[in-house]
């Protein structure tokens, strides 16, 4: 399920290279422009059959596969930390005083290595280059699977695995010569439903590398391998 | 006058109130978890705990004489402040210095809460959330038109049966912390850190002269911090069931 909610963050990205619904026109947009950091507050929601969360936190995103997110209480405190750094995967409970660390391949299979498979799908996957404005396309997904993408002027909309995952991207804006939706809907093959919404996005700021520094300091580092189902 | 006092006890088996309150103080920092669900029944919530945190810090809005205090004296303090409380309000602005964020997290809104077993928080845009606590019943909704969140504690987290374990006075500092009090400037200021690791760093209350709470820091071990400034405290105001409601 964590993972689910990281693919979730992470498809905020693909977000930037979207557009549609009734959004902002396309002239709002500077040609060539794309996202290439992005901070902001979030709000993000799970809904399972056994679980359900509602939590706001931080996230900080550098182009191409550089994530941070601080999941926060209502009074500030951290609830649990995630970096991902390409195939590199940190994640921590301070309550827990734990971490683990390790490449995304690293995860045992018993706690959904599907999700970071999709989690990488996500963020591979830029536009296919040929794509029409409007329409949607089929093709080969990095994993193997057969990937539908749902186009509306130039924008995805809405991203389908041939094994049931489905990404839908809502509430696009303009901001900063950008459009780029602020809500994303997550559904995965087992029904679980991820939601997460952007709250007053900076874009294309410079974003200092001690942004997306983790500290481990009191925290016991495991291996990504030992990580349990939280 | 300064005077600082550094105190740290080694005593085992103390059943005393504040234990109980610190306990739930560090827990909320130390042992917060993401919440998580089991057959309907939450299993561990750390939100909730961090409730306990607020309300330890709004108790002492209620003037209390202010004075050289040791560190019993001060955790004490912090219990007789419920004595004589049936409700109160107060406006909050909480600030979030997090290593995430370049700028502040600044937040407005409003707490409230009412013996035996209420408790409302209400933040406002852009930040916008609602949360309120009945007991073992935590309902919140973040965010404009967002869905109501309900989620169920254990009994033991429950705000009533926290408040009739407060009878009970101080008379020793808790294992697992050192208390630190001091007085300068018509404020006091009470420092509470773990002895060990843990996700806390250091608690800090500060109190004006009267009493009132003037500002609550929560510093965790990974450098953020979050600090609370409360004004406007109102106590005993008769709220009613309508101040306790999500719309």
């Amino acid at each position: 399920m964590f993972r689910l909610f990281l693919l979730a963050v992470a498809s905020v990205f693909l977000m930037s290279c979207v557009k549609g619904q009734g959004l902002p026109d396309r002239s709002l947009a500077v040609p060539g422009r794309v996202v290439e950091t992005i901070s902001s507050t979030v709000i993000l929601s799970l809904n399972t059959t056994d679980r359900n969360f509602t939590g706001r936190g931080v996230m900080v995103y550098r182009r191409p596969d550089q994530i941070r997110l601080v999941l926060l209480s209502p009074f500030g405190t951290t609830l649990m930390e995630m970096k991902l750094n390409g195939e590199q995967l940190t994640l921590t409970y301070p309550a827990d005083g734990v971490a683990y660390q390790g490449r995304i391949a690293d995860l045992p299979a018993s706690t959904g290595q599907r999700g970071f498979t999709m989690l990488r799908w996500v963020l591979d996957s830029d536009p296919p280059s040929g794509a029409p404005d409007n329409g949607e396309i089929e093709q080969k997904a990095r994993n193997g699977a057969l990937e539908r993408i749902v186009l509306e002027d130039g924008l995805v909309l809405e991203k389908n695995l041939s094994t049931g995952e489905r990404v839908r991207y809502r509430d696009y804006k303009a901001l900063s010569g950008v459009r780029m939706a602020f809500e994303i809907l997550m559904d995965s093959a087992e029904g679980d439903r991820i939601k997460l919404t952007l709250e007053e996005p900076d874009i294309n700021t410079t974003l200092e590398e001690s942004l997306f520094n983790v500290s481990l300091a009191g925290l016991h580092l495991l291996p990504l391998s030992r990580l349990i189902s939280r | 006058m300064n005077i600082i006092t550094d105190y740290t006890h080694s005593a085992k088996g103390l059943c005393l109130f504040f234990y109980r309150l610190a306990d739930k103080v560090i827990s909320a920092v130390c042992h917060a978890r993401i919440v998580r669900f089991e057959s309907g029944k939450i299993r561990n919530c750390s939100i909730a705990r961090c409730f306990y945190l607020l309300l330890v810090a709004l108790a002492l809005a209620i003037p209390v004489d202010a004075r050289s205090l040791t560190p019993v004296e001060g955790l004490e303090t912090l219990r007789r402040s419920f004595d004589g409380i049936q409700d109160f309000s107060a406006e909050i602005t909480q600030e979030k210095q997090l290593s995430i964020m370049k700028k502040k997290m600044v937040m407005q809104g409003e707490v409230r809460f009412r013996k035996p077993d209420l408790f409302f928080m209400d933040i406002a845009p852009p930040y916008s959330s609602k949360v309120l606590l009945k007991d073992t019943v935590l309902q919140q909704r973040l965010g404009a038109g967002a869905e109501l969140q309900r989620i169920a504690l254990p009994p033991e987290q429950g705000l009533s049966r926290w408040f009739a374990s407060i009878y009970k006075p101080v008379k020793t500092v808790p294992d697992g912390m050192t208390v630190r009090a001091s007085q300068a400037g018509g404020l006091t200021t009470v420092m509470i850190r773990p002895v060990k690791g843990g996700q806390l760093r250091e608690l800090i209350i500060v109190m004006q002269e009267d009493g009132a709470i003037n500002r609550l820091s929560i510093e965790e071990r990974n450098g953020d911090k979050t600090v609370i400034t409360f004004r406007k405290i109102r106590k005993n105001i008769g709220l009613t069931d309508a101040d306790f409601r999500l719309e």
